[in-house]
């Protein structure tokens, strides 16, 4: 009954409040007590907001277009990458000592075509259906790569036979409650070793429209790898693809890095026309994130660090990123 | 612009590039040999070795990983010498240089001590038996080195001996909790000047060890202590000896009391391994340089604990040594604009000096007063001095 009578004297009202705001504006809304009016009034508000805006849109684009050449240049929006803080180490095309570093360094090797990539893919021991499932797409999708089941051998007796096995990577998929939570990346024969935290691992079949990888050799795609410690992921992971990608294959794998996180992307490609291209997703995807870079082959306690990633002292700011 | 730098410190890199560094210009040079092109540098001159030719620090020898030692003049900035003691290469790489009166000594990380004196031919070799990871010499005694490396304890060489026995031999430290064998892994070592025909030795260890040897008593350490949880990389004791500067592999340097192995300061900023530290002491300053892997190189003062500079060398520093810290009045007696903040320091205590003199003009202009002002003005320095006394006791 009571909630009856509440609702009928609360309906009586409204029309008349609604009308009063509807003068007053929109500073009133945030008095109104009836939680249903007071979401109705925001929505409408809202929608009026997001015409005006919309007109707004449309008027510049009218007045853009009648000035032709004359426009203004288009405002560049303002977001963390475009705000960045200038980093010092940020690698110049020009700069001989760098490119020197560059040319001697331990993938100077597979830039000079001198040797050429062979993966080995494991895991952690006792590594459950994801990560059994990421390591195998990673052999699918990686060329000249084997993946082996760990079967409790230590890395540090792997990277020997590895070596003599002319392995010139390893990949290490790191699990946590049966997801992969980790992947080391481990150059040979004389490293250096980077660990990656990785998240939101998708599997090919998850998602929608994916299609089924062929054994071409793939394109790599690098994005955004600014600075010295940029480069020098950047090139590991180059190092991980054969030099002449098979463009018949039209098969591209992204390694997009954004604000320090770096988006593994695989798809196939297609031209619909001479304007359009088409994207197909192969999977898998998965995101990484660089904690440490070391100097060498995997050695956690007595190794060198080139970098370690320390969020106390690193990520004082947003816009400070490392790679 | 090279002839008239006055270079501060002097970094050793990956590829054998020299840099110098000016404090107060907030300059960096590279220097390469003459007829030695960039495009030619690689690995194999990398810089494994660097120390100072005499006391006076106007050369210094630089070793490299084929088996070369450049003598770099500090004063004039060019390479005065160039000679190859490796012979091409796979006898191992230099760990330890240096120069005691007109002998070279060199160690390779195979356990070879060679001493060369300036005629160039190899006077004699000691055997320390084992490889080793570090050797220093004796800032004060001839032919004096320590040497130690990975299941190779500290040990104490004569080289006017060379057949002979070592004159030191550390005894590892006693069994732990579990009777167990503590492993040893001699990474740094540095010499307590004024210390004399038996000296005190700091040792860093790999196991993460600050160790204290005293060879005029027993031959297990004075104290042993651990430190962080990383392998301490490097070491160096400071002028006075009552302090030495120690870097981990986790970028992590620490100031610790050389009597009592405890940790008086930390320096914060590395973001890789920490390869090399040079300390210098003024007269009222004392600074240290710091290089690592983060390819970054950093100048501290040590109390109060503060980065003074901080510059990107663009290849990975392996060695570096401290010259001083020339301020700009070095160069030319102008005074000319001053950014860094020790100098600012320093004018400022000029001020001070100087309105006090003035106040004093004000009051009574006496000859006799003014030596009294500047009399307290000493008074002041020592104050200080025992503030820090007391805060390192």
């Amino acid at each position: 009954m009571m909630a009856k009578k509440m609702k009928g004297s609360s309906s009586s009202s409204s029309s008349a409040s609604v009308e009063m705001l509807k003068k007053e504006g929109s500073s009133r809304a945030s008095m109104i007590k009836n939680k249903i009016l007071r979401q109705a009034m925001y929505r409408r508000e809202k929608l009026i907001k997001l015409k005006e805006k919309r007109e707004k849109r449309k008027k510049l684009a009218k007045e853009r277009e009648q000035l032709g050449e004359n426009a203004p240049p288009k405002p560049i929006p303002k977001t963390l990458e475009s705000t960045r803080e200038p980093e010092e180490t940020t690698v110049l095309a020009d700069d001989p000592e760098i490119l020197q570093d560059e040319k001697t360094d331990e993938f100077s090797g597979y830039f000079d075509r001198k040797t050429s990539p062979k993966i080995l893919i494991t895991s952690f021991t006792r590594a459950h259906l994801r990560s059994n499932l990421l390591m195998r797409e990673l052999a699918d999708c990686i060329p000249n790569s084997d993946m082996k089941w760990r079967r409790g051998s230590e890395i540090k007796s792997i990277i020997p036979e590895a070596i003599e096995r002319d392995y010139t990577d390893i990949i290490i998929i790191e699990e946590n409650r049966k997801i992969p939570s980790g992947l080391w990346l481990i150059h040979l024969p004389e490293g250096p070793t980077a660990y990656f935290k990785l998240t939101n691992y998708k599997r090919g079949r998850e998602i929608k429209g994916h299609g089924t990888p062929t054994s071409h050799y793939p394109e790599v795609i690098l994005n955004r790898f600014s600075t010295k410690l940029g480069h020098t992921i950047g090139r590991m992971f180059a190092s991980l693809f054969p030099q002449d990608p098979n463009f018949k294959g039209r098969r591209a794998v992204t390694f997009h890095n954004q604000r320090d996180f770096i988006f593994f992307r695989h798809h196939r490609y297609i031209f619909r026309d001479s304007l359009r291209v088409g994207l197909q997703e192969l999977g898998p995807r998965f995101t990484l994130k660089l904690r440490t870079l070391q100097k060498g082959t995997f050695d956690t306690k007595f190794g060198q660090y080139m970098w370690m990633h320390n969020r106390k002292k690193m990520d004082t700011s947003r816009r400070r990123f490392h790679l | 612009m090279a002839s008239d730098f006055i270079g501060d410190v002097w970094v050793g890199t990956s590829l054998g590039v020299l840099k110098g560094l000016s404090v107060s210009n907030k300059q960096t040079l590279s220097f390469l040999p003459a007829g030695f092109p960039l495009e030619k540098c690689d690995r194999t001159r990398e810089v494994m070795s660097m120390s100072w030719e005499h006391k006076s620090k106007e050369r210094f020898y630089m070793g490299l990983r084929n088996g070369k030692v450049l003598l770099f003049d500090c004063q004039r900035n060019y390479f005065a010498a160039e000679t190859d003691l490796g012979g091409g290469g796979g006898c191992g790489h230099f760990v330890g240089i240096a120069k005691h009166s007109h002998n070279l000594i060199t160690c390779n990380d195979k356990g070879i001590i060679s001493i060369w004196p300036d005629s160039q031919e190899k006077k004699s070799e000691i055997s320390v038996g084992g490889p080793v990871d570090v050797m220093s010499a004796s800032p004060e005694v001839d032919l004096m080195m320590a040497t130690g490396g990975k299941n190779n304890d500290l040990k104490l060489w004569d080289g006017n001996r060379p057949d002979a026995l070592p004159i030191f031999k550390a005894k590892n430290v006693p069994h732990d909790y579990l009777n167990l064998q503590v492993p040893v892994w001699v990474t740094s070592i540095g010499f307590v000047p004024d210390t004399g025909e038996r000296p005190c030795i700091a040792v860093g260890t790999g196991y993460h060890h600050l160790r204290l040897y005293d060879t005029r008593g027993k031959r297990r350490p004075v104290y042993s202590k651990l430190w962080e949880e990383a392998p301490i990389t490097c070491l160096d004791v400071s002028s006075d000896g009552r302090y030495y500067l120690v870097g981990n592999s986790h970028g992590k340097i620490a100031r610790i009391d050389i009597r009592k192995g405890t940790v008086l300061n930390r320096y914060h900023g590395f973001g890789g391994s920490v390869t090399s530290i040079s300390s210098w002491s003024g007269e009222d300053d004392n600074v240290f340089a710091a290089c690592g892997l983060d390819r970054y190189l950093r100048v501290y003062r040590t109390e109060p604990p503060q980065i003074i500079h901080k510059a990107y060398m663009k290849l990975i520093c392996n060695q570096v040594l401290m010259s001083g810290l020339h301020t700009n009045s070095d160069k030319e007696d102008t005074d000319g604009e001053e950014q860094d903040g020790k100098e600012r320091v320093r004018v400022g205590k000029k001020r001070k000096r100087g309105k006090v003199s003035e106040d004093a003009d004000a009051s009574s202009t006496d000859d006799s007063e003014n030596e009294l002002w500047e009399g307290m003005e000493q008074v002041v320095t020592l104050n200080n001095k025992r503030k820090s006394k007391h805060k390192i006791n």
